[in-house]
């Protein structure tokens, strides 16, 4: 009956997962099919105004290009391009004619992925505990202090605070020296003399280089965990199991970590995942300032190079991590809390 | 034969910081818990009564402290310790094993994320860290089983699993599990409904017979002050204002306001315009009171009473107190 109700739980949420996802398929390919101007037309009518094609020249052309067969029915076309993304074949971009979107993707995503979760871990780990200290010193003088600079932080775009870390690190030089890196040698992902690979110098290079990135996700998430951690064991604090286990004799340390800590982490679990999934399609801007190769600088040229299956296809890869990623938090969640499960059982 | 003294708390005074003030929840408080005697506390809400309860067990709200007085425990060793100055390490050895607690409507007092088998572990293993688990889960059962519980589907369940009285009774047998001295009980029946209290207080009364507990609970509800209780103090504003065992409490109510309390208690043979009520509210307690804090709304206010507040003194029966000018002597 337990398990049961578990594996109902997990089905229910993968069938949900699996929905959206085939949703934001469907509006992708009439978004690119469909409107007015739409990007096939407008490379058909391209074509035969610059090149002078003829129509039919042109639409093979297109065909070709966005692996559609724009000959056959709207529908037909819906359920072939159905069928590739099942495959995770989105054709080849148009910029770099011959190499397939997937191999694109494959090769930048992990970057991204890389530093935003670093960012996002390190900017969880410092927050979560910073919030649970000052909620239990909330009545010390530098709570407000703390709490103040947390909210400052939270609400500073990310992009300004990349810009003020490229300056201070990386621009003004400190007491007359050099800056204290030299950016102009850690564009990129990595060095060209280090063999990528599980080799220390690879590590330390591919550090290197992501660390603006990666501070950059840091300093401007560390706020927001900060202030929802702080309200979130403030209320557990004042709850009666809580106060109970000290009646109870518990010692301090247990109740932390087994009272208060799970139970204050529970709402915020939630939020990481959800983090992660605009992290990762807000990456555009910094990776961009930073000239680091990743998913966003990519989407970035795609856009600029009116390069449609390449931003097609990482416009459903970005759709597929947050699904997943806030699919993944739900399950967590419900690890985490048995309640919930109970609910979804009546 | 009189029994020892377990608990005694002496001119207990407790202030709440607020913008207004301090606010003087408990006002130069005694009251004294002996071996194997139960206690009740009673008065309007708002009165000092869950203050002074759960000053005992140094878990005041931020914002509270404790201003003035002693709260002095015996311990086995015959030794008398002062629960305010002990250093958290030691206080915390002698919570639960010593002094137990039982929250007001206790329906979230158990971790929501575990079962409540974790709870009655976690309980032991603080106090007695070489009990092996099986011991402890035996245990559990045997005290559940008293409680009218079955232990098995209780254990293995998550609190939201359970109902409120199931819960409150759960509660109960936790609070036993380490044999306690004392157990605070802050209003133990409200959540239930009129057949399981009665089935708690008969409960309690053998518990109290079989084990020697004392017994320290707050409530509103005076049928079980009769049943259940040696000593009734009665709490007003902050202060305590009588003091008495509990058949002279009910035949020779000396203080206005207790009789007012007894006089609320709606019977069955009357119809509800007869229900009698005390006029007015408890006072501010930011503002600083001269003269009895119960004058105001007191029908045998003299001058007096609203120039110098009334010590306790002692009625005929000397072990009944009260405090004030003009009590009721049965006119």
């Amino acid at each position: 009956m337990k398990i049961n109700n578990t594996v109902l739980f997990i089905i229910k949420r993968l069938l949900k997962m699996l929905f959206t996802i085939w949703v934001v398929t469907t509006i992708i390919f009439f978004l690119i099919r469909l409107m007015p101007s739409n990007p096939v037309d407008r490379y058909v009518e391209e074509q035969m105004v610059q090149y002078g094609l003829s129509a039919e020249e042109a639409r093979a052309k297109a065909s070709f290009l966005f692996s559609m067969d724009l000959d056959k029915s709207m529908l037909e076309q819906y359920i072939t391009y159905l069928g590739q993304v099942i495959r995770l074949d989105f054709g080849d971009s148009l910029l770099s004619p011959g190499v397939p979107v997937m191999a694109i993707i494959a090769e930048r995503l992990p970057w991204t992925l890389f530093t935003v979760g670093f960012g996002l871990l390190l900017s969880f780990i410092i927050g979560i505990s910073a919030g649970a200290i000052l909620a239990y010193r909330r009545d010390k003088w530098y709570e407000p202090v703390v709490s103040g600079i947390a909210s400052f932080l939270s609400s500073i775009p990310d992009f300004l605070i990349a810009i003020f870390l490229l300056i201070l690190f990386g621009v003004v030089a400190w007491g007359g020296g050099n800056p204290i890196l030299p950016i102009e040698l850690l564009r990129g992902n990595y060095s060209m003399d280090v063999t990528p690979g599980f080799n220390f110098a690879f590590i330390k290079d591919a550090i290197m280089h992501g660390f603006l990135p990666i501070m950059t996700y840091t300093v401007s998430q560390v706020g927001i965990w900060v202030l929802l951690m702080k309200g979130s064991t403030i209320s557990t604090l004042s709850a009666d199991y809580v106060t109970l286990a000290k009646v109870r004799g518990i010692k301090p340390r247990r109740i932390l970590s087994a009272y208060v800590g799970r139970n204050a982490l529970l709402p915020i679990s939630t939020e990481f995942a959800m983090r992660l999934g605009f992290i990762i399609g807000g990456s555009l801007i910094i990776e961009q300032l930073f000239v680091y190769q990743g998913i966003g600088l990519e989407l970035l040229k795609a856009t600029s190079g009116q390069d449609y299956p390449l931003m097609q296809g990482i416009f459903l890869i970005m759709t597929i991590a947050i699904v997943i990623s806030s699919f993944l938090a739900e399950i967590f969640y419900a690890v985490l809390d048995p309640r919930i499960k109970a609910k979804e059982g009546n | 034969m009189k029994n020892e003294k377990l608990l005694d708390i002496q001119n207990l005074s407790v202030s709440f910081k607020t913008k207004r003030g301090f606010l003087k929840a408990v006002n130069n408080a005694s009251l004294t818990i002996h071996e194997n005697e139960s206690v009740a506390l009673i008065g309007e809400s708002g009165c000092g009564k869950t203050t002074l309860s759960t000053s005992i067990v140094d878990i005041l709200p931020l914002g509270a402290m404790i201003t003035d007085g002693k709260i002095l425990y015996k311990d086995v060793d015959e030794k008398v310790l002062n629960l305010l100055e002990l250093k958290k390490s030691k206080l915390r050895t002698l919570l639960w094993s010593k002094i137990a607690m039982m929250f007001q409507a206790s329906q979230s007092s158990f971790n929501p994320v575990k079962k409540i088998r974790m709870d009655f572990i976690d309980t032991v293993k603080a106090h007695k860290p070489r009990m092996s688990e099986r011991e402890i889960i035996k245990r559990s059962e045997e005290l559940l089983k008293m409680v009218m519980l079955d232990a098995n589907l209780v254990l293995n369940s998550y609190p939201h699993e359970l109902s409120g009285g199931m819960k409150q009774r759960a509660l109960l047998a936790l609070s036993l599990l380490l044999e306690p001295k004392l157990i605070i009980l802050d209003e133990p029946t409200t959540a239930l409904d009129l057949l399981t209290q009665e089935k708690i207080v008969v409960l309690l009364n053998e518990l109290k017979q079989q084990y020697g507990f004392s017994y320290l609970f707050i409530t509103h509800d005076l049928s079980i002050v009769s049943e259940l209780a040696d000593v009734v103090v009665t709490m007003y504003a902050g202060r305590i204002i009588e003091k008495s065992p509990v058949k002279e409490f009910f035949k020779n109510t000396k203080h206005p306001y207790s009789l007012g309390l007894i006089k609320a208690i709606p019977k069955l043979s009357l119809d509800h315009t007869e229900l009698f009520s005390i006029p007015g509210s408890p006072p501010d307690l930011v503002e600083d009171t001269i003269g009895c804090p119960f004058a105001p709304r007191c029908d045998r206010r003299l001058n007096r009473c609203s120039l110098e507040m009334p010590n306790m003194i002692p009625a005929d029966n000397p072990h009944h107190e009260y405090a004030c000018w003009n009590p009721n002597n049965g006119d």
